[in-house]
């Protein structure tokens, strides 16, 4: 496992930088955004970078109010 | 035409300007790029947890790569599409944006089918961005990867994956919430997997068999020639669904 990671790292650039991405969306939609549900953005940006990839998405589908 | 051309632009111009340019095509991409690295990594990790007992496994090859793939795409890449779509029709309603769209001389007709045709190419771009993705990698990490079979296993999870889709347009004008949507859509791909069991006809024909010719795609394994019979089944369903979706929608009070 080590050694092909040691050997494989290159694979993972593209999917950290699309991990990357999707926080930045996350993220600038949460500071725009006036409300979210819950009301509390400090949580949803727990959730935007506690969670890889699937917690950009959680907020982005569920957190966002008009 | 010319009103389903704006109304398409309209719809585009929207993916582009909120989160679903991110979700769908984003998701697809990370299964293309970590399907084939997990699948390459599998029996170690196996390996580790069982420990020394001595089981050997079976060397992964590119076929279980693209299985991974095409078993996430299905599953949760199915999820977010759902969760992303579903609301398409039923929130604008709510909302009343779709009541300020229909207040021009635009048919309802358009409308519906604007919103299908937009969602159709999003998924039809994120499905290529990832199966490119997991070829590339699949390639790297595996030897005698075939290429065309991954692609004609694309191709078909795009027909099925339309079919889907034309469920969620229909739920969704049928529906006074996302939620509603949503539920309405599930008990759709219900249906669609009771409909094989219904006739021999259907069993051999309805758009559920697609999911055993995805299988043998990406297996490299021969296709016959019922699976255009599938394929033409399948475009009917699609046109019937998004049929009853305009019809709905017309007779509906916004």
């Amino acid at each position: 496992m080590a050694e092909f990671l040691a050997s494989h790292w290159q694979l993972f650039i593209p999917v950290a930088l699309i991990d990357l991405g999707l926080k930045i969306a996350a993220l600038v939609d949460l500071i725009r955004r006036e409300q979210v549900v819950g009301g509390r953005k400090w949580l949803w940006a727990l959730v935007i970078f506690g969670i890889n990839f699937f917690g950009p998405v959680i907020y982005l589908v569920l957190g966002r109010k008009e | 035409m010319k009103n389903f051309a704006r109304l398409l632009a309209k719809e585009i111009k929207e993916i582009l300007r909120t989160y679903k340019l991110f979700v769908v095509p984003g998701l697809f991409l990370l299964f293309g790029l970590t399907s084939p690295i997990l699948t390459k990594l599998l029996p170690e990790l196996l390996g580790s947890m069982v420990g020394e007992i001595g089981i050997s496994l079976p060397e992964m090859t590119w076929v279980d790569s693209y299985a991974q793939f095409f078993k996430n795409l299905g599953q949760l890449g199915l999820l977010a599409l759902i969760l992303t779509t579903m609301g398409t029709i039923a929130e604008e309603r709510n909302r009343g944006v779709a009541q300020l769209v229909l207040t021009k001389p635009v048919p309802r007709w358009a409308y519906v089918l604007a919103k299908y045709a937009a969602n159709l190419l999003l998924l039809t771009l994120s499905a290529a961005l990832a199966f490119g993705a997991a070829w590339f990698y699949t390639d790297i990490l595996f030897s005698d990867t075939i290429f065309l079979a991954g692609l004609q296993a694309t191709a078909i999870f795009l027909l099925n994956t339309a079919v889907i889709l034309a469920v969620i347009i229909l739920a969704s004008s049928l529906s006074k919430s996302t939620i509603a949507a949503g539920g309405l859509t599930v008990l759709g791909l219900i249906l669609l997997k009771v409909l094989p069991f219904l006739s021999d006809f259907l069993g051999k024909y309805s758009p559920d068999a697609l999911g055993g010719y995805l299988v043998r795609a990406y297996s490299g394994a021969p296709i016959d020639s019922a699976l255009w019979g599938v394929a033409a089944f399948s475009l009917v369903t699609i046109a019937l669904l998004l049929g009853a979706a305009v019809w709905v929608f017309s007779g509906k009070e916004l």
